[in-house]
């Protein structure tokens, strides 16, 4: 069936919207559409302290809301973001081919920041490779734990993205778009489904210790969003929100009387200009920060864990004790319904992060030394809790690397985003797949490609969304995270 | 608010004991189900399409003419051929769509027609209809109300399942108490206990819960999903509320005290088929037993790793001698091409390397033989003379392949092919024996199609100029 007929906005319903829009309310019409859709069993969704419902939350009957035809569905959304381009044919993507042309220099089209080139030195293998798991899935010896978890994790080699320079490709990655402004994945997703827990934020970012990704913030905006959907950033030392503890001057109920008496004035503005999703997001934002204060330290308390439950993350080690930091933390969130957790491994620049264009031996072992043991205790213990199936941990860069070298000298693989490798596991994904091929060196898709649009979909649909009827309105358009041409869900990985 | 009525003819039958109604207005309430099962959904309360709900009296007296079917526009739609555009409910290519989002719409049966037909022929009464949507009504704030409580008070989240949704195929409510942080007390119990009967999910996870609330909640005779993990409860609390959820099918119990009392309720639970055991006082023999005969039942318990992660052998260590011939030094394979150190030995004048049983041995210019036994990390002179030997993979494609190396490989007469995984093989100087034996520079491993697949060699390595080796499978001295 083509996407426009399963469009709900071909349908003869749209018209609450259009005369919305029409009304000259457009840029209201998220808030209004969520008081006129009221159904009461979302709008009696509210938290313990009786707050009413969330106007900007999904209202059940916003036709902008579109759910997937799934039942069982995924609650929260893990991504673990390997910021640099890990080298998918050093890591999950074996090509025995490669060595057998190391060091030669052969006649390969790639595209990478060094422009567009048609010959390349071959960089050989620099892992051994074994078979895991029930599926004997190739994992390079850069992962060693992450082996044993193969038969739960469904590999995608093929997937393509729009662009190979860092800054576009995470935006791509992260928005669906390479240019700034759009809200990104985990925004779509609060978006679509609201939050679970209203004293935690639903969309939580945690950067490396380096420093963020290139164009920071804006990999987690909610673009053109009301503001209350973007991710916050969790730190993992110290204060885990930056100035949300109060100051002692507004201890004994002071902070509370004066939020009560903010909140009056506000209240008392937004009656006057009615549905001004901004005014009203701010609102909420004031309050949510006072519930924050005191669920947030319980929420990223790690000393309420086992120490065995620590080691399994690595966090009796210093190599991995900071990214099991992490992930440990990212467990403790979805367990408190926070909806979508990004984690990046690298930040900064050159080696601090998976961009190895100089040495790639002690680039890789660093980032996976350093991933490997809590990503694969991350998995089993949400496994052993039984939060596996309703959790989906994603695992990738913005792009893969190429199978020849940059330079004339040295190991350096530069930027690939005609062919890469990204892992799905739990919330849904059948374990124990491997989906697509890139050519036999690893240097483009050839065999079901995919498009990062495609990982966006399949995650959309997952959590129970329909990627193709998921839509903002802005601009005159009815905006989707993957684009008005709309993207399928990569089906030979769904359970 | 009006989304109720909907909901409520759902569950009127579990809602509070209804007097059967007279029989002359059965024929009103089967116009009634008609109408919810075919018209609500797009002329109700969610939707009017082209203006019209037929939920309320005015409008549906609107579509009929009281004793004259073929006047009745109701009945003109509902008699029209599916292709006809008028014919209501729409044609079959709309609803498989609907279906897909999960809107179930099914043409009338002749039976649901003729009702239709029969009650235009008497009149079309609607005096039992409207009492029917009054009852709907006032029974549906009553549940809201309750179920406002249960959100507002409680903190709990309560979600609706869709009777399309539902395992049972029946509609069902999910509470999710997981974000809330008081006590849940007996008035918890009691606000749960007004829709007891249609809890599908119940969610615990993490909450503190008094023994009250367990004593008070009600049987929940269609609860299919409970989960108690982090609770910290005992193992009675457990057993007790497993006492009230007879139909359960999935149960979260890691994180608590669950034991013995558990064990004995989950006996008697028959629809259980997935279990979170994980960090409880269950016995695992007796869960696998009891979940043997269970076809796609789930199991689980924390599942570790092997303690040897490296399926087939390790990283490659390897044993080499340093170039003044002062130092034995242990290496990991970091990269195929890369090595860390691991340890360090002070042992000079090593002329040749072997290995035998479970003992690697080094001959020293003076012909002393020492000793390392695996698992120690010393070496020991010893008074044997090892004879030791390695398994030999000698085939006119290898014996090729040998001919390829260069010539700095094949300086020495003696030489060893040791068989690696997936058909590769090894190929590196050795001896046999101690006797007479010589460190070689260097081994290179091809696989069948004589790629070279890894090379060791002084050549950059550590430490530089190295002058042997001899390859392990993992660490000896662990």
């Amino acid at each position: 069936m083509d996407d426009k007929k399963r469009s709900p906005f071909h349908r003869p319903d749209r018209s609450r919207r259009e005369f919305l829009w029409d009304a000259g309310n457009g840029f209201a019409s998220v808030a209004l559409a969520g008081l006129l859709g009221n159904n009461w069993l979302r709008a009696s969704e509210t938290n313990a302290a009786g707050d009413a419902a969330n106007p900007l939350q999904t209202p059940g009957a916003d036709p902008r809301i579109v759910h997937a035809p799934r039942t069982k569905t995924a609650k929260s959304v893990i991504f673990l973001f390997m910021y640099g381009g890990p080298s998918h044919v050093d890591t999950f993507d074996y090509k025995p081919e490669l060595g057998r042309y190391d060091g030669q220099t052969i006649d390969v089209k790639t595209f990478g920041r060094g422009g567009k080139k048609s010959q390349g030195r071959v960089v050989g293998p620099k892992w051994r490779f074994r078979r895991y798991g029930e599926c004997g899935k190739h994992v390079s010896d850069l992962f060693p734990h992450l082996g044993h978890c193969v038969d739960d994790i469904a590999f995608v080699h093929s997937f393509y993205a729009e662009s190979p320079i860092h800054g576009s490709a995470l935006l791509n990655m992260n928005t669906g778009r390479i240019l700034s402004g759009h809200p990104s994945i985990g925004s779509w997703v609060n978006y679509g489904l609201g939050k679970l827990n209203e004293d935690l934020p639903g969309y939580v970012v945690m950067l490396d210790e380096t420093g963020g990704p290139i164009s920071g913030a804006k990999n987690w905006t909610s673009g053109y969003m009301p503001a209350a959907l973007q991710g916050v950033q969790l730190r993992t030392d110290g204060p885990p929100i930056l100035d949300l503890a109060p100051p002692d001057a507004l201890d004994g109920g002071v902070q509370r009387a004066v939020l009560d008496r903010l909140r009056e004035e506000n209240t008392r503005h937004a009656a006057r200009r009615p549905g001004n999703p901004d005014l009203e997001a701010r609102i909420r934002q004031y309050e949510l920060a006072y519930r924050m204060q005191s669920a947030a330290p319980e929420a990223v308390d790690l000393d309420r864990e086992t120490e065995e439950t620590k080691e399994l993350y690595g966090l009796d080690r210093a190599e991995t004790r900071n990214f099991g930091r992490k992930c440990l933390l990212a467990r403790r969130l979805v367990e408190r319904g926070v909806r979508f957790v990004q984690v990046y491994s690298g930040g900064g620049h050159n080696d601090d992060n998976w961009d190895a264009h100089g040495d790639l031996v002690f680039n890789h072992n660093r980032h996976a030394g350093r991933t490997d043991k809590p990503i694969a205790g991350l998995l089993r213990d949400l496994k052993r809790r039984g939060l596996l199936d309703e959790t989906l941990v994603v695992w990738g860069g913005e792009f893969g690397r190429q199978p020849t070298a940059e330079y004339a000298e040295g190991t350096g693989r530069d930027h690939n985003s005609w062919g890469f490798t990204m892992w799905l596991a739990g919330g849904g994904v059948r374990g124990g797949v491997s989906v697509g091929e890139t050519d036999e060196l690893g240097s483009k898709a050839v065999r079901d490609r995919f498009h990062v649009k495609n990982l966006h979909a399949t995650i959309l649909h997952l959590m129970g969304l329909d990627p193709n009827g998921l839509s903002y309105f802005f601009n005159g358009l009815d905006q989707k995270l993957v684009g008005v041409e709309g993207a399928q869900p990569i089906h030979q990985i769904l359970a | 608010m009006k989304t109720l009525l909907l909901i409520l003819l759902g569950f009127a039958s579990t809602l509070g004991a209804q007097e059967p109604p007279p029989a002359d207005d059965d024929l009103q309430l089967k116009v009634l189900d008609v109408l919810s099962t075919h018209c609500f959904s797009c002329h109700g309360p969610d939707k009017q399409k082209s203006g019209l709900r037929l939920d309320e009296i005015e409008e549906i007296e609107s579509v009929v003419e009281p004793g004259d079917p073929a006047l009745s526009e109701l009945v003109r739609r509902l008699l029209l051929p599916v292709t006809d555009d008028e014919s209501m409910p729409p044609p079959k290519e709309s609803s498989e769509m609907e279906a897909e989002m999960g809107v179930s719409w099914e043409r009338p049966t002749r039976a649901e027609v003729w009702s239709v037909i029969e009650w235009v022929q008497v009149g079309a009464p609607t005096d039992a209809i409207a009492a029917a949507l009054r009852e709907s009504q006032r029974s549906a704030d009553q549940l809201a109300e309750s179920l406002q409580n249960l959100s507002r008070a409680l903190g709990a989240r309560v979600a609706r399942i869709e009777a399309e949704n539902a395992i049972d195929g029946r509609a069902g409510f999910e509470i999710d108490f997981r974000f809330g942080r008081r006590l849940l007390d007996r008035r918890a119990a009691e606000a749960v206990d007004a829709i007891g009967s249609d809890i599908v999910e119940l969610n615990l996870a993490g909450r503190e819960l008094s023994e009250e609330f367990f004593r008070s909640l009600p049987v929940m005779p269609r609860l299919l999903h409970l989960r108690l993990e982090r609770t910290g409860l005992e193992d009675m609390a457990i057993a007790s509320l497993l006492a009230k959820s007879p139909a359960l099918e999935v149960l979260n119990l890691h994180s608590t005290e669950a034991g013995p009392a558990t064990l004995s309720a989950l006996v008697g639970i028959r629809s259980l088929n997935e279990l979170v055991a994980f960090d409880t006082r269950l016995p695992r023999g007796e869960l696998e037993e009891l979940f043997a005969g269970r076809e796609g039942s789930v199991l689980r318990f924390d599942e570790s790793h092997p303690d040897d992660l490296f399926p087939g052998g390790g990283p490659r260590h390897l044993l080499v001698v340093d170039p003044a011939g002062e130092r034995l030094v242990l290496l990991r394979e970091r990269a195929l091409t890369h090595y860390d150190t691991v340890r360090e030995w002070s042992v000079a004048d090593v002329q040749a390397l072997g290995r035998s049983g479970d003992a690697l041995f080094v001959r020293r210019a003076s012909g002393e033989v020492l000793e390392l036994k695996l698992g120690q990390s010393e070496w020991r002179a010893t008074e044997q003379t090892p004879a030791w030997s390695t398994e030999v993979v000698d085939t006119p494609r290898l014996r090729e392949l040998w001919e390829e190396l260069p010539d700095s490989l094949q300086s020495t007469a003696s030489r060893t092919l040791l068989p690696m995984e997936e058909g590769r093989v090894l190929i590196a100087q050795t001896t046999v024996g101690l006797e007479g034996a010589e460190i070689v520079p260097a081994m290179v491993e091809v696989d069948r199609d004589g790629v070279v697949r890894w090379q060791f060699s002084d050549e950059g390595r550590f430490p530089a100029g190295l002058r042997a080796a001899l390859v392990l499978a993992g660490d000896p001295t662990r």
